[in-house]
């Protein structure tokens, strides 16, 4: 059951991603004038026909908006290029999730968020298991000298909660850099920074394999220890690899999300969820302009597809190991 | 784990709710040193009047100069004058006060070893300010030069104890001598306050200094209140929510443009009491590297063109920025000088309205068009025109401007690229040159534009689109320059004013820098808080501490 | 335990610690910008920098930084910090106990909680460990800083948070938002230790023989469970204590992650190597803690060790 709701949601969070700014009807960028802090609009059904009524600014200073119910703004689902779009109009843009303090749409800005907040938490996790089999294979493969120096290596780094050594590490770059620099900066701190717990788990499944009698037989057979190695051991190591995949990438999700909420991640006026949750994230923003808390909600789904498609194993190594 | 929650109880518990009639205040960081002649922060000049006083004070409410320590002056000619100090005055420690604490501080504030900041604030071209004792009680200050500001510049110097600080200043630990961590009773000073007791990080307390040389008009002592507390919050958000308990009865800066609805609010309730001090002196400006030889520019010249800043000019809407940054509460502005600068603001100064056809025009004059029918504007070699901009990061109020900006700028055709930085860095980056343009802002020190000549003189260090110059780089920095001569060296009022209205002009002709908006400043006091004097300018109300007090309900 | 394995972890700890602080060092000093720039701000005079630059340490080598780094170490003087200007073992000092607080009043919720939990969810009949079992996941997934987001809407909405003082409120929500995950772990693991331990051969014999012996198989089953979790325990500290950065950052709570975030940003060098220290030595610690607890509460380890 968990493994059904966790990929319908993983499905939905991936169309998302792809789609960006599309799924909305205005673009992440665009900045509406008067309608700074513009509360959600509610859709209405008239029969089939979906609308939402236009917002008016009443006061700047206090934020304060009503709707005209004198007038409707159709929506259309998939047309013009997008998920939803609104007739034009000049009643003003369709705002489903609100406006953030430049006016811009927050239903839009999550979507387009997404695809690069999920988008450097992925290819960090491949990464991770990429340099983290490597290391795992050596250590199993080699000898027991280099075996006793990985894995002591690992063990050092897989102690330390995660966030500290990636706040430490990002710091030793250039504190500012431009998106797609972030992105690949981002990418290979992940990748440093997950590979232990793949190596822990590689080198544990190849020590297991190793001493099975079709390596013994293989070697015997005249095949070297790489071939071995590639073509028979590698595989044994697919399914961990899978789980693995889905654990990093929502604690690789964190932490880029810490990274922006700190300023260290993507810079402004990239969407970002971290940016986003970093202005959201004073009491009156809360308690004035709630629906600035879409990223938090983003998030959360997207763990809990990530979690409940990684299967119910409950094991210490599983449950705790990733550091948020 | 038992430990760590007793820890954690026991912090906690140090943060109970203060006996009522104790005035707390909030700053964002803990004062660094209590020695203003060292350490030039915000914090310190905030915690300075509690605990210091100065020669002569400014009475921020007129601009009129109140007798202090000094109780009488007279002006022996244009750069000469004898002050006459008070009598039996002690310090916090029970020692007498005497012209020779006056001569100790001056040799302090421009002794090389101690390099004093404030010591190069003080001198004129340079030069010192040279003060001769004549008795105990009588001290001759010589200007190098009739000077405008005159007896005001003393506002900001506060006269240290002689006995306490010059085996420090002889040993060359002066720098080190009064940190966070030195035993309270060793800071000594005339102000109404000593210092009680430092939580580090947390908070400073001070009770009243037994001395205390002023009485109230009615003859009682002063200060008033039974114990100040300044609370380090690092964060603003916080300190609202601290304002809003009533959990403080003051904060560090004006209230900010989403907190103004709530505090309206506030204020009918009778909770909070709001003071608009006018318009803010220091507003943000966006300006281009126009030094020769500039890096950006020898690829793209175009950056240096007046054109293009009268083209940004208009094509950004200062009224957007008004209403989306400031949410309304603030006004359009031109130049650096503001309404809130009183007088010396030039009227006939009007802020360029929104117009993106002239600017249009403006670009297409200097070459810049769109050559290959993308939307943006290119240069004569068909590479697109882009701006790399650079602001502080953190700062709300500078990255939504910069926002705007772009999104403005990108309308007529130029592209924007928004680049955050710390502020360290940025100031790093400033100082090199190696930027394309900046939108930041320096903290207004005084009204006086003469206490700002590094920013308006051309070789001034803060002059900051083309700073350190040898020779006045262009013919209208040259005449700024003449301008302002009279502003620094006449004494006559109208005189100054009519010169520094004509710099305003010459400004807003060839804009070196480019001013949008500035905002109404509006500061927040708890109803229960009395004895306020709020001001425009740092420290808000702090300045003036003698008569606070909280009432009980 | 023997002495000697115990001096032995002590030592590889503290080399440890030594090496972590000292790769965080090199790197916050290879960093391009550094606090000179932040000197230049505060309009000193050139003479003024430079002086303050030698003192600082700022114009040595990086092999001469390290040195001067590590020969610090066993005194326990970890230099000073630029940007506050105290030295940096004063400043671990304050605010290192008020993140052991709220990470250990974090811990010690989740494992009350989550043994409770974990305790429930093993005696529960299929329907109910079915929920409990959904909750678990979910509880597990959500990361503490939407938690901490979602209680602090909730408070402020609800009007909750203009009556209790903020700065109770804060770390309050603070502290639970970590708690909830950990628990729910803790709960998860715990349920399954117990139901395991009590599977087993000696349990089972003891049931059959109808002694009073369900408690006393119960009582031995949590032993053996509790092991298994103080186990655990470090690396649910550790989680925690990541987690806590954030936490902090967002309630304003003066600990050990706001400072190296702010030592990290500001390239206060010897600040940023003294925070990786008291992290290192923190997790350190928790480790050979509970490698401690583990031997004295399991007596079958403690038959193997001696």
């Amino acid at each position: 059951m968990g493994r059904v709701i966790g990929s319908v949601l993983a499905v939905l969070l991936a169309v998302v991603a792809v789609a960006g700014d599309r799924i909305a009807p205005n673009n992440a960028d665009t900045q509406f004038a008067d309608r700074a802090w513009a509360p959600p609009m509610s859709i209405r059904i008239d029969g089939v026909a979906p609308y939402v009524n236009p917002q008016v600014l009443e006061d700047r200073l206090a934020r304060i908006y009503t709707n005209d119910t004198s007038t409707r703004i159709p929506l259309r689902v998939f047309a013009s290029g997008r998920a939803i779009a609104a007739e034009d109009t000049d009643e003003g843009p369709v705002l489903l999730l609100g406006a953030d303090a430049l006016g811009r749409d927050v239903l839009a800005r999550v979507a387009e968020a997404s695809r690069y907040s999920l988008g450097v938490a992925i290819a960090g996790a491949l990464l991770a298991l990429l340099i983290g089999t490597l290391f795992g294979a050596l250590a199993a493969s080699i000898g027991p000298r280099t075996d006793r120096a990985i894995i002591t290596v690992a063990d050092a780094l897989a102690s330390l909660p995660v966030i500290y050594i990636v706040l430490t590490l990002r710091a030793a770059l250039p504190l500012v850099l431009v998106p797609s620099d972030v992105f690949i900066a981002l990418s290979l701190l992940f990748g440093l920074v997950g590979w232990p717990f793949t190596a822990r788990g590689v080198r544990g499944i190849m020590h297991r394999e190793w001493a099975l009698p079709y390596a013994e037989a293989a070697l015997a057979a005249g095949a070297s220890r790489l071939r071995v190695l590639v073509v028979h051991l590698l595989p044994a190591t697919f399914g961990f690899l899978g789980t693995q995949f889905l654990l990093l990438v929502p604690g690789f999700l964190i932490s880029e999300v810490t990274l922006s909420f700190l300023g260290l991640g993507f810079p402004e006026p990239t969407p970002s969820w971290g940016t986003m949750l970093q202005a959201a994230s004073n009491v009156r923003v809360m308690a004035e302009a709630p629906w600035m808390l879409a990223p938090a909600v983003a998030l959360a789904l997207t763990s809990l597809a990530l979690h409940l498609l990684s299967g119910r194993r409950k094991d210490a190594l599983t449950v705790f190991s990733r550091a948020r | 784990m038992v430990t760590g929650t007793v820890v954690w109880w026991r912090t906690r518990s140090s943060v109970q709710f203060q006996p009522s009639a104790n005035v707390v205040a909030t700053l964002r960081t803990e004062p660094e040193s209590f020695n203003r002649l060292v350490t030039a922060s915000a914090a310190v000049d905030a915690i300075t009047p509690l605990i210091h006083a100065p020669l002569i004070k400014v009475d921020r409410t007129d601009g009129t100069l109140m007798p202090w320590l000094a109780d009488r002056w007279e002006a022996l000619d244009s750069t000469r004058y004898r002050l006459h100090l008070r009598r039996d005055i002690r310090f916090s420690d029970g020692t007498p006060f005497t012209a020779d604490d006056v001569r100790f501080t001056f040799e302090a504030l421009y002794d090389p070893r101690v390099a004093s900041a404030l010591g190069s604030g003080l001198r004129i071209g340079g030069v010192p300010l040279t003060l001769t004792v004549e008795d105990a009680h009588t001290v001759l200050l010589e200007f190098p030069v009739p000077y405008g500001p005159g007896l005001a510049m003393l506002d900001v110097l506060p006269i240290l104890p002689r006995h306490r600080l010059e085996a420090s200043l002889r040993d060359g630990r002066f720098a080190q001598a009064w940190t966070p961590s030195t035993p309270p009773e060793e800071i000594v000073g005339l102000g109404p306050f000593v210092v009680e007791a430092v939580s580090p990080g947390e908070s400073v307390s001070f009770v009243p200094n037994p001395h205390y040389f002023r009485r109230a008009e009615d003859g009682s002592t002063l200060p008033r209140a039974p114990r100040i507390i300044v609370r380090v919050v690092p964060d603003q958000s916080a300190e609202m929510v601290q304002l809003e308990s009533g959990a403080a009865h003051f904060g560090t800066g004006g209230l900010r443009a989403e907190d103004l609805a709530a505090f309206r609010t506030l204020e009918q309730q009778d909770r909070v009491r709001l003071h608009d001090v006018g318009v803010a002196l220091d507003p943000n400006a966006l300006w281009f590297n126009l030094a020769e030889g500039a890096r950006p520019a020898t690829a793209r010249p175009w950056l240096q063109r007046r054109e293009l800043r009268h083209a940004i000019s208009r094509a950004v809407s200062r009224t957007r920025i008004v209403d989306t940054v400031y949410l309304g509460a603030a006004q359009p502005v031109m130049t650096p000088v503001t309404p809130g600068h009183g007088a010396w603001h030039a009227g006939d100064v009007e802020p360029h309205a929104h117009d993106p056809v002239e600017a249009a025009r403006l670009l297409d004059s200097i070459g810049l068009r769109d050559r290959d029918g993308d939307g943006m504007r290119d240069d004569a070699s068909g590479r697109t025109a882009r701006i790399a901009l650079l602001t502080q990061r953190g700062h709300t109020i500078r990255e939504r401007t910069a926002a705007i900006i772009q999104e403005d700028l990108a309308r007529v055709g130029i592209g924007v690229d928004i680049v955050a930085l710390e502020v360290g860095s940025l100031i790093a980056r400033i100082g090199s040159g190696d930027y394309d343009a900046v939108l930041f802002g320096l903290q207004a020190s005084g009204v006086d534009p003469a206490v700002n000549l590094d920013f308006w003189l051309p070789e001034g260090v803060f002059h900051f689109w083309n700073p350190a110059q040898r020779e006045p780089a262009a013919d209208w920095e040259r005449r700024i320059a003449e301008l302002m001569v009279p502003v620094v060296n006449a004494t006559d009022r109208d005189t100054r004013l009519t010169a520094f209205h004509e710099v305003q002009r010459v400004f807003a002709r060839e804009l070196p820098a480019i001013y949008f908006a500035a905002p109404r400043v509006v500061l927040a006091t708890s109803s229960r808080l009395q004895g306020v004097r709020p001001s425009l300018l740092q420290p808000h109300v702090l300045w003036m501490p003698d008569e606070l007090r909280v009432e009980a309900r | 335990m023997t002495g000697s394995r115990l001096i032995r972890r002590g030592l590889s700890a503290l080399l440890f610690i030594a090496l972590m602080s000292s790769v965080a060092l090199v790197l916050a000093r290879v960093a391009p910008g550094d606090y000179t720039d932040v000197l230049r701000t505060s309009r000193l005079s050139d003479e003024a920098v430079e002086r303050e630059r030698a003192r600082l340490y700022l114009d040595r080598s990086l092999p001469e930084l390290s040195l001067v780094w590590l020969s610090g170490l066993p005194r326990l003087d970890m230099r000073e910090s630029y940007r506050y200007a105290r030295p940096v073992t004063t400043l671990l000092a304050e605010r290192t106990p008020r993140t052991v607080g709220l990470v250990g009043a974090a811990l010690l919720l989740s494992l009350l909680a989550g043994v409770l939990w974990g305790t429930i969810r093993a005696r529960a009949g299929t329907r109910v460990a079915g929920a409990m079992d959904a909750i678990t996941g979910v509880a597990v997934a959500v990361p503490s800083i939407v938690l901490l987001f979602g209680l602090l809407a909730v408070a402020v909405r609800t009007g909750l948070l203009s009556h209790i003082d903020q700065s109770i409120a804060m770390p309050l929500a603070g502290m639970l938002a970590l708690a909830v995950p950990a628990s729910a772990g803790i709960g998860a693991l715990h349920a399954q230790a117990l139901e395991e331990a009590l599977a087993e051969p000696w349990a089972q014999a003891s049931a059959s023989r109808g002694l009073s012996t369900t408690r006393l198989a119960w009582k031995l089953g949590m032993r053996i469970a509790l092991t298994r979790l103080t186990s655990v325990t470090p690396l649910v500290a550790a989680n925690i204590l990541g987690a806590s950065l954030l936490v902090e950052v967002v309630t304003g709570w003066a600990g050990l992650g706001r400072l190296t975030f702010d030592a990290v940003v500001a390239r206060d060098v010897f600040l940023v190597a003294g925070c990786t220290a008291a992290v290192s030595a923190l997790i350190a610690a928790a480790s050979l803690a509970s490698d401690v607890i583990v031997r004295l509460l399991d007596p079958r380890t403690r038959e193997e060790h001696g």
